[in-house]
C-alpha cells in the first residue's frame, strides 16, 4: 500500500472517530489522535453523569448509590446532589467514606445510609422531610462524624436510626425533635453533640411524653442540669 | 421569673434487673421519668427476658 494511502486510511479513522469531515495534516493527526484518548469537552465522565442526574433534572434519589460498587473511585464527589421526592435508601450499602454534596433541604421523603462504610457526612436538613419511620443511619459502623442534622418535630424516628453506629462521635443536631429519639449505640459523643440534641427536644409539657435513649455511656456522664433539662420538657431519659 | 418545682422520679430496677417499655422499645438500666411520665409504662424485667426482648428487637438490624 502506498504511503499515501496509508495516511488516509489513518486520516479517515481518525475522522470516523472525531466525526470532523476536515481534511487533516500530518502535523494535525497526533494531536486529534490525542483528542480521541482523553475525550472531548462532552467527555464520557461528563456524558454518563449528565445522563444519570437527568440533565439536572432528576428529582428521586431513592437507591442511587446503593450497594457496594459504589466507592470513592467513582462516586461524583464534584456534583451537588439534591433529591427533592426520593431518597429513600440512597446510600445503602455504598463504599463510600466522605459525604460533603448532598443537598437535603427540599426532601420531603426519608433517607438512608443503612450498611453503608460512610465515614463522615455533610448537613443534612430534613426540615421538609415527612417521615414516620426515619433511619439516617442503621447498621453504619464507620460512622464518626455527621456535620449537623437540622430535625423538624413531625419526623417521627425509627429505633435502628444509628444502630451499630459505636464511632459516632460527632453528631450535632439543630431544629425540633419531637418523637422517641434513639442513639443508643453511640458512646463516644462528645459533649457538644449531647448538648445538641438535648436542646434540640422540644417542649412536651402538658402532652403525650416521649424517650430519648442514650447510650450508658452517655447517660453516666450527663450532668443534674442536664437530666433535668430533658425531664422537665417532659422526655423520660432511658 | 419563673419557678418551677416538680419531683424527679427515678426508676431503679431491682439487682440483675432491667426495665422495659415495650411502647418506646427501649430496654434501660436507670430511666429518668419525665414530668408527666407514667411510670407504669415501665416493667422489670430479669436478664433471660431482657435477652428474648433484644434478640426480637435486633431482628430488626439485620442487613437485607
Amino acid at each position: 500500500m502506498a504511503l499515501i494511502n496509508k495516511l488516509s486510511a489513518i486520516g479517515n479513522a481518525i475522522r470516523e472517530k472525531t466525526g470532523k469531515t476536515d481534511l487533516l495534516t500530518l502535523d494535525q493527526m497526533p494531536q486529534e489522535i490525542k483528542g480521541i484518548e482523553t475525550g472531548s469537552s462532552d467527555n464520557y465522565y461528563d456524558t454518563f453523569w449528565n445522563a444519570f442526574f437527568e440533565n439536572g433534572e432528576r428529582t428521586d434519589f431513592s437507591y442511587a448509590f446503593y450497594g457496594s460498587h459504589w466507592n470513592d473511585e467513582i462516586y461524583p464527589f464534584d456534583r451537588t446532589i439534591k433529591p427533592i421526592n426520593g431518597a429513600n435508601l440512597m446510600f445503602a450499602y455504598a463504599n463510600v467514606s466522605k459525604v460533603y454534596n448532598v443537598d437535603l433541604s427540599e426532601c420531603t421523603i426519608g433517607f438512608s445510609c443503612q450498611g453503608s462504610t460512610i465515614k463522615e457526612f455533610g448537613l443534612i436538613d430534613c426540615s421538609k422531610m415527612a417521615s414516620s419511620s426515619f433511619a439516617p443511619f442503621p447498621t453504619c459502623r464507620q460512622l464518626e462524624y455527621v456535620e449537623k442534622i437540622i430535625f423538624n418535630r413531625n419526623i417521627k424516628f425509627a429505633r435502628t436510626a444509628f444502630s451499630n453506629c459505636d464511632k459516632l462521635t460527632h453528631f450535632i443536631a439543630d431544629g425540633e425533635i419531637g418523637s422517641n429519639f434513639y442513639i443508643q449505640y453511640s458512646p463516644l459523643l462528645t459533649t457538644e453533640s449531647v448538648s445538641s440534641i438535648i436542646s434540640a427536644l422540644i417542649d412536651l409539657t402538658g402532652v403525650t411524653g416521649q424517650t430519648i435513649q442514650f447510650h450508658a455511656n452517655v447517660k453516666a456522664k450527663l450532668t443534674e442540669t442536664q437530666i433535668a433539662s430533658i425531664t422537665s420538657k417532659n422526655w423520660t431519659l432511658a | 421569673m419563673e419557678i418551677k418545682r416538680y419531683e424527679q422520679v427515678v426508676l431503679i430496677p431491682d439487682e440483675g434487673k432491667y426495665l422495659y417499655n415495650e411502647t418506646a422499645q427501649v430496654i434501660s438500666d436507670k430511666v429518668f421519668l419525665g414530668i408527666n411520665a407514667n411510670e407504669n409504662e415501665w416493667i422489670e424485667i430479669t436478664e433471660e427476658q431482657k435477652q428474648e426482648i433484644e434478640k426480637q428487637l435486633n431482628e430488626e438490624l439485620e442487613v437485607e
